[in-house]
């Protein structure tokens, strides 16, 4: 009778991962995100950032302490929603990204239908940057749920 | 495309804007217009849509630990939106998308500087 034990480590899987038969293990879409949002946190003056949908529910997020990603998620939820109106009201067609500074730091926020990347940057974070950077990802993440 | 469009006397005081600028705005957080340069019809949805995104962008940054908010800007396709707050105004200019950020802030400082700052100084 052949043993049926698998490794540790590969046998909870994630949920909807894809089953592959042969050839290098493809990387999960949760382990993609992640790796999404890593590579954004690496640019110059982001001091981390998350991912959330819509609604407000958190999808991924690698912020600094004490900032709290359920809090964030709800407030930039929010503020991604109402940019997304007003731009299709006021048609400046659709919404890509935007950010919002002060003396000490910035937040970025890139619109997708999955939902909305929200990074922040400290001074040195250039949006001449982080801008193009952010729209290139949002672009990315709508591809791992194609 | 120019923007100044003056419809009558009480628009003769028109205004210098950087070249295709539009829709500029400048209000108060609590929701009064102090000038407005776009369609009538629209200077509500303006209004409302600039004093919001202040609002919650605030909040954010708040949450964030970063500070009061100073400057933003929101990317649409075609156009993007500059916006400069300060004591109790926020001032919004539209540009085509494509335009430099510095030519961005340049445009709105030049109109912070001509609206604003008469804002501040008169209290209203």
């Amino acid at each position: 009778m052949a043993d049926r034990r698998v490794p540790i480590g590969t046998a909870a899987r994630e949920t909807g991962e894809p089953f592959h038969l042969g050839g290098p293990p493809q990387p999960s879409r949760a382990q993609q995100v992640r790796e999404l949002l890593a590579k954004l946190g690496q640019l110059a003056g982001v001091r981390g950032g998350l991912i959330v949908t819509p609604d407000g529910f958190v999808i991924t997020a690698d912020l600094p302490p004490p900032i709290s990603a359920e809090d964030l998620a709800a407030l930039g939820a929010t503020l991604g929603r109402e940019l997304e109106l007003g731009v299709d009201q006021l048609a400046r067609g659709p919404f890509r990204t935007a950010f919002f500074s002060t003396d000490g730091g910035a937040i970025f926020l890139g619109g997708s239908p999955i939902g909305f990347v929200i990074l922040l940057g400290d001074a040195g974070a250039e949006p001449a940057a982080v801008s193009p950077a952010l729209l290139e990802a949002v672009a990315r993440l709508e591809g791992f749920w194609k | 495309m120019p923007i100044s469009r003056p419809r009558g006397p009480g628009r003769a005081r028109t205004m210098q804007l950087s070249r295709d600028g539009r829709d500029p705005i400048l209000a108060r957080l609590d929701g009064t217009v102090v000038f407005a340069q776009c369609d009538e019809g629209q200077k509500p949805v303006l209004a409302q849509h600039v004093i919001q995104v202040v609002r919650i962008a605030s909040a954010t940054l708040a949450r964030a630990g970063l500070g009061a908010l100073r400057r933003g800007v929101i990317e649409g396709a075609q156009a993007s939106t500059y916006l400069q707050t300060d004591v109790g105004l926020v001032l919004a200019l539209t540009l085509p998308s494509g335009t430099s950020i510095a030519d961005g802030w340049s445009a709105l400082g030049r109109l912070w500087a001509d609206k604003a700052q008469a804002a501040t100084e008169s209290g209203g």
